[in-house]
């Protein structure tokens, strides 16, 4: 019972860190990607941590993995926050990048050329 | 601050008083320790960590139904999505009258939630601009970032 807990844990962590990588490929650009990986990524090893949790069944084990996840699904939003921050400075190439109509948003980035989008 | 510290002393003698030591035993002792603070709230003066602590509590079951509505989402959006259903774009969403550290983890939980994640935060901590997959309706998206994170942020930090 507990192996199939376990492996139904870890497989499904697998799945979605495997749909965060197929997001990176396949989504238009650097903000849309950071969104697969942000979500997708967190839950993730999330889940794949308390799959090993439960696989190994032991206490003192139990700590080690808790500060594990502490760590990961602090650390996953920030450097997605972070690649979103530079994208934002730097202008990256946005997918259907339409004109900011906000003042805020225009004062933080300057107004840029029309970036073609990737076939 | 006094109430939490006094819940945490309960949590530990039962863990020293117990046979195993074992975070799980920890858990149950912090579970009895916030009962009796809870129970004794009106001597102890604890009426305000009591609330607060089950206003975290909800608002940490409301961010992780969120949580996983999110990966559903983004799942969908990856697999079934073709990019030329997407309209992303940035938003921004007024904090102003919030503390840093409120700023901190509402921007967190925003990257976490369905279809939005933060982008920045304006130097005098009035604003934070926001990247959202579907920024058709920027004031829907205000509104809902509104009734679930930021009113279940406040009712545990104030």
């Amino acid at each position: 019972m507990n192996d199939l807990i376990a492996s139904a844990l870890v497989l499904s962590g697998t799945l979605l860190m495997l749909i965060a990588a197929v997001g990176v490929v396949r989504l238009p650009d650097v903000l849309c990607r950071s969104h697969a990986v942000a979500k997708a990524l967190t839950l993730g090893i999330f889940l794949l941590l308390v799959g090993m949790w439960v696989h190994q069944a032991e206490t003192r084990s139990a700590f080690k993995i808790l500060l594990a996840i502490l760590f990961q699904v602090i650390t996953i939003p920030v450097a997605s926050h972070l690649v979103g921050l530079l994208a934002l400075q730097k202008n990256f190439p946005r997918w259907r990048h339409r004109p900011m109509d906000d003042h805020r948003l225009a004062r933080t980035s300057p107004p840029q050329a029309e970036t073609p989008p990737r076939a | 601050m006094k109430s939490f510290l006094l819940n945490l002393g309960i949590a530990l003698i039962w863990l020293l008083l117990s046979q195993e030591t074992s975070a799980v035993t920890f858990a149950i002792g912090f579970l009895i320790g916030f009962v009796f603070v809870a129970a004794f709230r009106a001597v102890l003066g604890s009426e305000h960590y009591v609330r607060n602590s089950l206003a975290f509590v909800r608002f940490v079951l409301v961010f992780m139904r969120e949580f996983l509505v999110a990966n559903v989402k983004v799942a969908w959006t990856v697999l079934a999505r073709r990019r030329t259903a997407l309209h992303p774009n940035f938003i921004t969403y007024d904090v102003a009258g919030l503390t840093p550290f409120e700023i901190l983890l509402l921007s967190y939980c925003i990257s976490l939630t369905p279809g939005t994640t933060t982008v920045q935060v304006s130097d005098d901590f009035q604003t934070l601009i926001v990247h959202a997959l579907d920024a058709d309706a920027p004031d829907a998206i205000r509104a809902d970032i509104d009734r679930t994170l930021k009113r279940g942020i406040l009712s545990f930090t104030r």
